[in-house]
């Protein structure tokens, strides 16, 4: 037998791809886990947000409806100002007073009524630039329907103090 | 040498790894919850006080978003300290709220005092959440020792105008809350040594805590309508 065998080519191992699935596994979970879902959004208004210091979490599980407040893109007043319309959960209104109509029904759901006062929230998404005018319109319709619970969706300054 | 066969690399532990990670990035990772500020609307047909002038904290926002501080214009960052000010002053400062001590004794007295007045009239709203502010007063003062609080007609008034940007109000807001938490904060270091945004509202005994610091430093915010100032 001689030392170095010159005779046979050598064979190349076959690289194992039993790991595959594995990486791939991998991948999809890291994926999955820095996800951050975005937030419900409106397809209708724009929102300039607001950045404030002081933010609570929002809590989880619970019931709300959404009220947008902003511009209307390419859309003008008379005056060839900006329109502000209001879009409640999926829909613009043009009449405030569907919104009292609207949770009334909402009250009439059990599910609803019986968080009515505790997780039961408002959520309002409203553009910066908004007048309070139009903020204080839609929050008379809630008193109406005895829906006191109101959070403003905020952005969160993350500067120090 | 004699000719060696590659040896295949054992694939076995890679799923264990995987799942290292996977439960690692399962366990550091948070969900980012979306931020508010969370309030609470007036009842419609509330009782309309009559307030004492020395009680009020008057916060004005004027139609072209300037601000004016009990009737002296200011700015945003001045509603902070004039907010503390409002909570924590010397006793017998005449421009603001006078405290009421609220000792164990005080407390005690007060819910029997109103305990014999509801046993007359069971339904009277005033006398029923005055009971409510006095029995959480109590459960205050057995945690945290006796403290002065604000009479409960205190508020911090906000008026706007009809065009007051949106934007202001939220500002004028978390100036206001800015004020209060880092009052709350500080008493919280003092008593229980952690800060008061670290207390955890599903623990039993950290609500305990929060509801007695919120006796001392009650939010209470109160806004009205357009009375504004040029």
């Amino acid at each position: 037998m001689s030392k170095f065998s010159k005779g046979k080519k050598r064979k190349d191992p076959a690289i194992s791809t039993a790991a595959l699935p594995d990486i791939v596994f991998m991948l999809l979970f890291f994926f999955m886990v820095t996800t951050v879902f975005k937030e419900k959004e409106s397809n209708k208004i724009l929102i300039d947000k607001v950045t404030i210091k002081e933010t609570v979490d929002l809590e989880k599980n619970v019931k709300a409806a959404y009220y947008w407040i902003g511009k209307v893109p390419g859309e003008f007043t008379a005056k060839g100002e900006p329109l502000y319309k209001t879009q409640l959960d999926d829909d613009l209104i043009n009449d405030n007073s569907e919104i009292r109509n609207y949770l009334n029904k909402l009250k009439k759901n059990p599910e609803f009524a019986q968080v009515w006062d505790s997780k039961f929230f408002n959520v309002f998404k409203v553009d910066k630039k908004t007048k309070m005018r139009l903020v204080r319109e839609i929050q008379d319709e809630l008193k109406e329907a005895e829906a006191f619970k109101v959070v403003y969706s905020v952005q969160k300054d993350k500067q120090k103090k | 040498m004699a000719k060696k066969e590659i040896e295949e690399i054992n694939a076995g532990s890679m799923a264990d790894i995987a799942f290292l990670l996977l439960i690692f990035f399962l366990i550091t990772t948070t969900m980012n919850l979306p931020q508010v500020h969370e309030e609470r609307l007036p009842q419609k047909s509330e009782i309309e006080f009559l307030l004492n002038k020395t009680n009020v904290l008057q916060i004005q926002a004027t139609k072209t978003d300037k601000i004016a501080i009990e009737e002296e214009f200011a700015k945003l960052e001045d509603i902070k300290d004039a907010v503390k000010e409002f909570y924590v002053h010397k006793v017998g400062d005449r421009r603001w709220p006078k405290y009421i001590d609220v000792t164990r004794k005080v407390c005690e007295d007060t819910l029997v005092r109103l305990d014999e007045v509801l046993k007359v009239y069971p339904d009277a709203p005033l006398y029923n959440i005055e009971r409510g502010i006095w029995s959480s007063r109590l459960e205050a003062v057995k945690l945290i020792g006796d403290f002065p609080a604000l009479p409960n007609s205190a508020t911090v008034s906000i008026q706007l105008d009809n065009a007051t940007s949106y934007d202001i109000y939220m500002q004028v807001l978390d100036q206001i809350m800015l004020g209060l938490n880092d009052l709350r904060n500080e008493l919280c270091l003092e008593k229980f040594g952690v800060p008061f945004t670290k207390l955890n509202k599903k623990v039993e005994t950290d609500k305990a805590k929060i509801s007695a610091i919120r006796q001392v430093y009650p939010k209470r915010i109160m806004k009205e309508k357009n009375r504004s100032v040029q």
